[in-house]
C-alpha cells in the first residue's frame, strides 16, 4: 500500500478506535497493526500529532501488571474530525469503486 | 497573443509547405543539375 | 536489534527534534518496551515488529517540521517540512526526478535541434547567393533555386520545431506545478 494513503487512513483508524474506547500506546499499536500491515513504530508519532493539534488528550493510568499507562482519549474535536476523515474515505471509497466497475465492464 | 501566434505558425507552415514544394520540383525539372 | 540498541539509535535519529518532542516519544518507546516485555515478548521481537528506527524518525520528522512551518512560516521552514514529507516518499521522488531530468535534456536537445535547423535553413538561403565568391562553398551540383527554396521551407521547419518545442515545453511545466500542489496539499492536508 502506497505511504501517503496508509497516512491518511491510519488517523482515521486511530480516531475510529478511540471512539469507541480509550486506549494506551501499546494497546493502540498491537491492535491496528493487526489490520494494516505498517511498522507500529509509526504510530507513537503519529499520536503525538494528533495530541498536539487537539484532537486526542493523555492522561496516566495506573496498572497493577506493570508501569503506569499513557492512555488516549478522543476529544470533541477529535470525533469531528473523524467524522470528517470518514466521510472523505466513504466517498474516495465510492469513487474508486465506480472507477473499478466501469473498468471491469469494458 | 493567442491568435497573434496561431496566425504566425499557420503562415510557417504554409511558407514551409509551399517552399519545400518548390524547391523540390525545381529540384526534379533540373535533374538535380544546376 | 535489542532494547537499547533500539532506543539509542531511534534517540540518535531524532535528536534535531525539539527537545519537548524527542522526550515525548522516547518516553512512549521505553513504555512500549515495557509493557511488551511484561506481557512476555522477547526485545528483539518487539524492536523487529516496531519497525526500524529511520522510518519512524521520518515521520515524526515530518510531522515536526511541518508544525514548525506552521508555527514560523518561513521559507525555509516550508522547505524542510517539504524535504521532510518527500523524505518520507524517497523512491517517489528519486523515480519523479529521474523522470523529470530525462525529459528537461530532451526538451533541451530539441531547442537545440531546431535551432540547428534554423541555422542550416538560413545557411541554405544564403549560399547559392555567396557561393561563386566564396570557393569553399559548393552546391554539391544542385540547381541553386532550389536550394534557395529548400532553405526557406527548412527555415521554417526549424521555427515551427522551436515554437512547438516551447509549447511543449509549457506543458510540461504546468504538470510539474500540479504535482507540486498535490504534494503541498497532502502536506498541509495532515496540518489540518
Amino acid at each position: 500500500m502506497n505511504t501517503q494513503f496508509k497516512k491518511g487512513v491510519l488517523e482515521l483508524c486511530v480516531l475510529t478506535y478511540l471512539q469507541k474506547k480509550d486506549g494506551y500506546g501499546y494497546e493502540l499499536v498491537t491492535e491496528i497493526s493487526k489490520n494494516i500491515s505498517i511498522s507500529e513504530g509509526t504510530i507513537y508519532p503519529l499520536l503525538r500529532r494528533l495530541k498536539m493539534d487537539g484532537f486526542v488528550k493523555t492522561y496516566l493510568r495506573e496498572s497493577k501488571e506493570g508501569p503506569p499507562r499513557k492512555y488516549y482519549q478522543i476529544t470533541s474535536k477529535g470525533k469531528k474530525q473523524s467524522q470528517r476523515l470518514r466521510k472523505d474515505w466513504n466517498e474516495f471509497n465510492l469513487k474508486v469503486n465506480i472507477l473499478l466497475e466501469g473498468d471491469m465492464l469494458e | 497573443m493567442k491568435l497573434n501566434m496561431e496566425k504566425i505558425i499557420l503562415r510557417l507552415f504554409i511558407l514551409m509547405i509551399v517552399s519545400f514544394i518548390i524547391g523540390g520540383t525545381i529540384y526534379l525539372v533540373t535533374g538535380g543539375m544546376g | 536489534m535489542n532494547k537499547k540498541q533500539f532506543l539509542k539509535e531511534l534517540r540518535e535519529e531524532l535528536k534535531q527534534l525539539p527537545k519537548e518532542d524527542l522526550d515525548s516519544i522516547m518516553e512512549d518507546f521505553v513504555e512500549h518496551f515495557k509493557i511488551g516485555l511484561s506481557k512476555g515478548r522477547n526485545e528483539e521481537e518487539i524492536a523487529e515488529s516496531l519497525g526500524t528506527p529511520n522510518t519512524i524518525a521520518k515521520h515524526a520528522k515530518a510531522y515536526s517540521l511541518v508544525r514548525r512551518a506552521e508555527d514560523k512560516t518561513s521559507v525555509i521552514n516550508i522547505f524542510r517540512a517539504i524535504y521532510a514529507t518527500i523524505a518520507l516518499g524517497f523512491f517517489n521522488l528519486i523515480f519523479v526526478l529521474g523522470v523529470l531530468l530525462g525529459i528537461s535534456f530532451l526538451l533541451f536537445g530539441f531547442f537545440l535541434a531546431s535551432g540547428a535547423i534554423v541555422f542550416a535553413g538560413i545557411a541554405s538561403i544564403v549560399s547559392p547567393f555567396i557561393a561563386p565568391y566564396i570557393e569553399s562553398i559548393s552546391l554539391g551540383g544542385i540547381n541553386p533555386i532550389a536550394i534557395f527554396f529548400f532553405g526557406i521551407g527548412l527555415t521554417a521547419f526549424g521555427l515551427l520545431s522551436f515554437i512547438g518545442t516551447g509549447y511543449i515545453s509549457r506543458w510540461f511545466f504546468n504538470i510539474i506545478i500540479k504535482y507540486l500542489k498535490m504534494n503541498i496539499k497532502i502536506i498541509t492536508g495532515e496540518i489540518k
